[in-house]
C-alpha cells in the first residue's frame, strides 16, 4: 500500500518530491455539446446531469456504441497518467467553480453502452465485463440520455448481477422514470436504484422500458464507482475538496468522469452551464 | 480507543487501506411541513427501501434499508470522517443516525397504551439516544397528544409528549423526536406510547430509538423564487470525526425550515469512513 504518511508527506509529494509525480488536471465544460446551443434545450431537468459529452478541455466524450469498458485513455474522462513504479494514485485536491449550487460527483466510469432506444419495450441487452471494482461493491448504475427520447413518461427496469453474484432486478419506482417533461433531454442522468439489500453491481444484463417514450432517441447504461462527492456553492465557496476532506484512490486505468446534481434551472440561459476545475493527483 | 490523533494521522488513515465510500440516493414524493422532519427509512433508492417495521426489533447494518458499510477488522474502530449531502431542499438540517430499535404497526385510532418494549444492543446506557414518533402510513387529520413512557439514562421511568396528527405530523415518512425532561441525557428503553384520542385514521406509525451521529445544514443556496433548488452541505474534520459502532444501522432524516415549492424530494449523499 502507498500510504501518504501525513501532511508533510502530502505536501512534499504535491511539490514533486518523494516520487509524488503530481498531475494537475485542468478541465473545462462549456455547457454545449458538439458546439450546439443547448442551454434552453436541456433546462427542464431536475435530474443529475452527466458531464460526459460537454465540450471543453478534458471533455467531449463520444456517445458510446457497443458496450465497452472505458479507461484513462478514453475521451470524456480526465485523461490522467497511471501511477508508475508500483505506486498508487491519490486524488489530493479538487478546486472548481460551477454555474450553480449543487453536488459534483466524481466517479470511475467502469462500463458504458449507448444506442438504446426510447421506443423499444423488449429487453435491450447491456452485457460487457468490468475491469475495475469487479467485486461490484459500491458500484452504481445510471441511465444516460445521449439524444432526446420522447415526451411520454416511461419507466426503466432491468436485470443485473449484484455484489454477491446473484441475479437481481432494478425495482420500478419514482427514481426510474425516463422520457416525459423531466427525463427527456440529452445529458440527463437517471440514477437507478438497486434491490433492497444490494450494495453494488457486478454487471447489467439488460434493461427494459415499460412503454415507449414516443421517440427512439439514444440512451445508454453506465456502471460507475463513485470516488468523491463535492458540494459546489458558486456564490460563496466554490467546489472544493482537499486533504482535510477525503483522499480517494484512483485505480490504474480509471476513467474519471463527473456528473452534477444541481437545481431545476441549472441549464438556463441566465445561468451559463459552464464549469471549470483543477484536480491534483499524487502518487505514493 | 484508536483515536485519530491529528490531521497527519487522519491523512494516513485515509490512504492506508480499510477505507470505505458509500453513496446514498433517495427520491420520492413526500408531504412537507415546515419544521417537521422526514425519515428516509422506507424511501426507495440507494440503499433500497426498508420494509415497514412490525414487531419491535433492534436493526443492524444487515437490515434492509440500512446504509451499507463493513464492520472494522483487526481490532480497529470505524470512523466517519466526512459526509457530503445535496438535496432539492432549502434551509434544512440533515442527520445521520444509528437506528437502534424500532417498531411499527401501531394505530392512530387506538387510545389505550400501545406496547413498545424491546432492548437496545448499542448505546445501551441511553446517553444521547432519542425516541422518535415515525409514520409509515398516513394517520388521521385530528391533532392529538402522544405520550411516551420510557426509561431515561438515569434508569428512571419518565414520560414525554408531542402533538401528532392534523397539521403537526400526519403523513408517511414524517418523524418527530420526543423531548427529554430536565436532567435527562437520553432514552434507554421505551415501554409504550398512548394517544390522547383518535386521529381519525389508523394508518401505521411506530416508535424509533435512534442515536444521532452527525448533522449537516443545507444552506439557502437558491433565490427565493427558485423553489426546489439544490442546497448542499458537507462536513469534514472541522465537524469532528464520529465513531461508527460495529453493526450500526446507519440511516438518515432531514428537517426543513423553509416552505418548499415541490413535494418531490431528491437527495444525494456520500459517506467516507476510515479504520484505525
Amino acid at each position: 500500500m502507498g500510504t501518504i504518511t501525513g501532511i508533510d508527506d502530502l505536501i512534499l509529494r504535491a511539490s514533486d518530491g518523494s516520487t509524488g509525480n503530481p498531475q494537475r488536471l485542468f478541465y473545462y465544460r462549456s455547457g454545449q455539446i458538439g458546439g450546439d446551443d443547448g442551454y434552453i434545450a436541456r433546462k427542464t431537468s431536475s435530474q443529475p446531469h452527466s458531464l460526459w459529452m460537454y465540450d471543453g478541455v478534458r471533455a467531449g466524450g463520444a456517445i458510446p456504441g457497443a458496450v465497452s469498458a472505458p479507461t484513462n485513455a478514453t475521451q470524456g474522462g480526465l485523461l490522467h497518467n497511471n501511477p508508475s513504479g508500483g505506486r498508487q494514485l491519490w486524488m489530493a485536491a479538487h478546486v472548481g467553480q460551477y454555474a450553480h449550487s449543487g453536488m459534483l460527483v466524481v466517479y470511475d466510469r467502469l462500463l458504458h453502452i449507448g444506442g438504446l432506444s426510447g421506443t423499444v419495450t423488449t429487453a435491450q441487452t447491456v452485457g460487457g465485463a468490468l475491469t475495475r471494482y469487479t467485486n461490484g461493491i459500491g458500484n452504481i448504475v445510471f441511465a444516460e440520455i445521449y439524444s432526446a427520447v420522447g415526451g411520454s413518461t416511461s419507466t426503466i427496469t432491468g436485470a443485473y448481477t449484484n455484489q454477491d453474484g446473484n441475479a437481481a432486478t432494478i425495482p420500478i419506482n419514482s427514481s426510474t422514470l425516463i422520457g416525459g417533461s423531466i427525463n427527456q433531454k440529452e445529458a440527463t442522468l437517471v440514477m437507478l436504484p438497486l434491490a433492497s439489500g444490494d450494495t453494488g453491481v457486478q454487471g447489467v444484463t439488460s434493461v427494459t422500458l415499460t412503454n415507449t417514450t414516443g421517440t427512439a432517441g439514444n440512451w445508454g447504461i453506465t456502471v460507475a464507482h463513485p470516488i468523491a462527492m463535492i458540494p459546489c456553492q458558486p456564490y460563496s465557496g466554490g467546489c472544493l475538496l482537499n486533504y482535510t476532506d477525503w483522499i480517494p484512490e484512483i485505480l490504474t486505468n480509471a476513467c474519471i468522469g463527473m456528473f452534477f446534481f444541481g437545481s431545476y434551472d441549472l441549464f438556463q440561459p441566465t445561468s451559463a452551464p459552464t464549469s471549470v476545475g483543477n484536480v491534483l493527483l499524487i502518487e505514493a | 480507543m484508536a483515536l485519530l490523533t491529528n490531521m497527519s494521522d487522519r491523512v494516513s488513515a485515509m490512504t492506508g487501506g480499510n477505507v470505505q465510500t458509500t453513496i446514498v440516493q433517495k427520491r420520492d414524493t413526500l408531504v412537507y411541513i415546515v419544521g417537521a422532519a422526514n425519515s428516509y427509512w422506507t424511501i426507495p433508492g440507494l440503499p433500497g427501501a426498508a420494509a415497514n417495521p412490525t414487531t419491535v426489533t433492534a436493526p443492524t447494518r444487515a437490515t434492509l434499508g440500512a446504509i451499507a458499510f463493513t464492520n472494522p477488522t483487526g481490532g480497529r474502530q470505524k470512523w466517519l470522517v466526512r459526509v457530503a449531502l445535496g438535496a432539492m431542499i432549502n434551509s434544512a438540517m440533515g442527520t445521520i443516525y444509528d437506528r437502534l430499535l424500532h417498531i411499527g404497526g401501531l394505530s392512530g385510532t387506538v387510545t389505550t397504551a400501545q406496547t413498545v418494549g424491546g432492548a437496545l444492543t448499542r448505546y445501551t446506557n441511553g446517553v444521547g439516544n432519542l425516541a422518535y414518533f415515525e409514520i409509515y402510513t398516513d394517520i388521521g387529520s385530528s391533532s392529538v397528544t402522544a405520550t411516551l413512557s420510557y426509561t431515561n439514562d438515569l434508569n428512571n421511568a419518565a414520560t414525554a409528549t408531542i402533538r401528532v396528527g392534523g397539521t403537526d405530523i400526519q403523513n408517511r415518512s414524517h418523524i418527530a423526536p420526543f423531548p427529554l425532561n430536565a436532567g435527562e441525557k437520553g432514552v434507554k428503553a421505551v415501554t409504550s406510547v398512548t394517544l390522547s384520542s383518535s386521529t381519525g385514521t389508523a394508518g401505521d406509525f411506530g416508535i424509533t430509538v435512534g442515536h444521532p451521529l452527525m448533522t449537516l445544514t443545507y444552506g439557502f443556496q437558491g433565490f427565493s423564487e427558485e423553489r426546489g433548488s439544490a442546497a448542499t452541505s458537507t462536513i469534514n474534520s472541522l465537524g469532528g470525526d464520529v465513531e461508527i459502532l460495529s453493526d450500526a444501522c446507519l440511516a438518515m432524516l432531514d428537517q426543513s425550515f423553509s416552505s418548499l415549492g415541490t413535494t418531490e424530494h431528491y437527495f444525494l449523499g456520500m459517506l467516507n469512513m476510515v479504520e484505525k
